[in-house]
């Protein structure tokens, strides 16, 4: 004898069955609670939408709460409200007059009546608070609240229906009866912190399968709802590297490949460290341009200017061609999982080698404030990501320029990444020079050479090593004194 | 108003034109707000369609004085006896007119509020039930 299969359901919402820990159960009983604004109409309307079927049909029970005209007129902005499935796989019915007396068998029997007439494989109550409160208000109910959400809870599961009791202003400590009779519990939250808002969704409970603990953003757009999961753990490269591991990728500057010890080995992240005007973004242009020379495809996310612009002819040509794909970092209280999603979809979309973030600083200050305590934790889970699907990623950091200490990273970055390369400003004969060095590239032998380097009009042109000086680093400058005893 | 929804007007006017006396008009109009009650009211509600109807009279009191005492008078949600009344007293002509367009202006709130599409598709049953009007004559001999 077999054990129980439960099927999962495909939501139809980007992310949700992630979150769920595999789609939703079908004929499991839930909850869908948060405060007003949340998201839960639409969430349960999109849920609706994608999996209504005329073989698979939904009831939607309306209570009291937000009219039913006002409803049908909001919902139907979203792009998944298809209007060929109303009547046909999607019955809207208002329970509001059934209620209006307090009665809860009343409502019961109304409900029960409805499943009889159309056996749906779907049902939605919205809004259950509703129900709760008519019958805390008129106490004339011939039934409790508790034996009314048992007496559901049976009904619908026997009669294979997959149901949402949407709800609002629940309170977790509460014993309320249906956190006991549901199956699952799907909380949706909005966190306020200064102007910015950014809504989180959380799955309580969700009975026979292992959910996403935590709480996730979401975005709601004319598409619907997006659940951002956090990107998945390293596991081994998602498309067919052509190279092999130890290969490596020309960097396209002149010089720097020998500095590197022959370029950045394939699938290693580099952060590349610099004060304001340094050559940063620069240096990650010549990255972008040389893998779309090779014929790599490449994808920028950029936080401080926009991306095809103050780039130079080359990236833009190349965005505007399609081989550099873009992530949109315009969006107000970003995420480091939204951001982490939208690299990973467009470089599994272009089938991308090269990535570029250009800068942490700038992706710091785009995230919302709530989500910059956890900024270190929640980067090092994205390059642990990137990493995953074989691309080769360059991240610029902003570097304060000190001379007390050396630095490569405001974040304590610098661990995360397998090579590092930094630019720093010194004063030579009255002149602001820059030079650059790399730090590391582990695993592999390096250059450990301070060399000047300009930037002119075909980019970045590295120079000579200074010969002869020591104490570039810390600000003081100074003839190395040869001895000519030694020599 | 939506096309489908003009389509089953115009049959509804078309039929109303075939009526001998004001008590046929009358009986017609009546049977068709019972019926868009019956197909709306299990979505929006039985207030939401009240209201509708309410608005929908008050808009037309100016053009159709009698109606307004039907605004002033109506109470409950599936009760049209204040306005069969009313029209039972007016001409035929006046009848229809003012039926004709109170129910003009109930599809166009009703269409302004949920979008045209959506409106044809929940009143769609409503014309694709046997006609319940008075059968064609054949007027060939």
């Amino acid at each position: 004898m077999s054990k129980a299969n439960i099927n999962r359901l495909k939501t139809g919402v980007q992310g949700l069955d992630e979150v769920l820990g595999g789609g939703l159960p079908e004929f499991s009983f839930n909850l869908l609670a948060g405060p007003p604004g949340s998201g839960k109409t639409t969430l349960a309307h999109q849920i609706m939408f994608a999996l209504a079927t005329p073989e698979r049909p939904a009831l939607y029970f309306t209570v009291l709460g937000e009219p039913p005209l006002k409803m049908l007129r909001y919902q139907q902005q979203f792009d998944f409200f298809d209007l060929d499935k109303l009547n046909r796989s999607i019955r809207f019915i208002n329970l509001a007059d059934d209620l209006a007396a307090g009665d809860l068998s009343k409502v019961l029997a109304r409900i029960v009546g409805e499943v009889e007439a159309h056996e749906p494989g779907l049902v939605f109550v919205d809004s259950f608070r509703s129900v709760i409160l008519a019958n805390q208000g008129e106490g004339n109910s011939f039934i409790s609240l508790q034996k009314f959400i048992q007496e559901l809870g049976v009904l619908l599961t026997s009669w294979q229906a997959t149901t949402f009791l949407i709800g609002e202003y629940f309170t977790e400590t509460d014993p309320n009866p249906v956190f006991t009779v549901s199956d699952g519990l799907i909380w949706l939250r909005q966190s306020v912190q200064g102007n910015s808002m950014v809504r989180k969704i959380e799955i309580m409970k969700m009975r026979g399968q292992a959910s996403l603990q935590g709480l996730h953003t979401f975005r709601i757009s004319n598409s619907g709802i997006q659940i951002f999961t956090p990107p998945p753990l390293a596991s081994p490269p998602e498309h067919d590297d052509t190279l092999s591991v130890c290969s490596r990728l020309p960097m396209g500057i002149l010089g720097l490949d020998e500095m590197m010890g022959g370029g950045l080995p394939s699938g290693y992240s580099l952060l590349v460290a610099g004060p304001s005007g340094s050559g940063k973004s620069i240096l990650a242009s010549a990255y972008l341009a040389e893998g779309a020379r090779n014929g790599e495809a490449g994808v920028i996310a950029a936080f401080e200017q926009r991306p095809s612009q103050a780039r130079g002819h080359v990236i833009a040509g190349l965005i505007q061609s399609g081989r550099i794909g873009v992530v949109d970092t315009r969006a107000t209280s970003l995420s480091v999982d939204e951001i982490s999603m939208q690299l990973i979809a467009e470089i599994r979309r272009l089938k991308a080698r090269r990535v570029v973030i250009d800068s942490l600083s700038g992706f710091e200050l785009a995230l919302a404030p709530t989500f910059r305590a956890d900024f270190r934790e929640s980067l090092a889970r994205m390059v642990s990501a990137l990493a995953s699907t074989g691309a080769t990623v360059l991240m610029t950091s902003e570097l304060e320029d000190r001379y007390y200490d050396l630095r490569f990273s405001p974040y304590g970055t610098a661990f995360l990444t397998d090579a590092i390369i930094v630019q720093r400003y010194i004063e030579i004969d009255g002149r602001l020079q820059r030079v650059m060095a790399v730090v590391k590239v582990r695993a592999s032998a390096h250059s450990n050479e301070l060399r000047l380097f300009h930037i002119g009009n075909e980019g970045i042109e590295i120079g000579e090593r200074f010969a002869n000086y020591e104490g570039l680093l810390c600000g003081k400058p100074s003839l190395y004194q040869r001895d000519p005893m030694t020599d | 108003m939506p096309d489908d929804v003009r389509r089953s007007h115009d049959i509804f006017v078309q039929r109303v034109t075939e009526c001998a006396n004001v008590g046929q008009v009358v009986d017609m109009a009546m049977s068709t707000w019972h019926a868009l009650n019956n197909v709306l009211s299990p979505v929006i509600g039985q207030r939401g369609f009240f209201e509708l109807y309410k608005r929908s009279l008050y808009v037309n009191r100016i053009l159709y004085p009698w109606l307004l005492a039907v605004y002033e008078d109506a109470k409950r949600p599936d009760d049209f006896t204040g306005l069969r009344d009313v029209l039972l007293q007016r001409t035929m002509q006046d009848a229809t007119e003012s039926n004709d367009k109170l129910m003009q202006t109930f599809y166009d709130i009703l269409g302004k509020l949920i979008g045209e599409p959506l409106a044809e598709r929940l009143l769609r049953s409503l014309w694709e039930k046997p006609s319940s009007g008075h059968p064609a004559q054949d007027t060939s001999s």
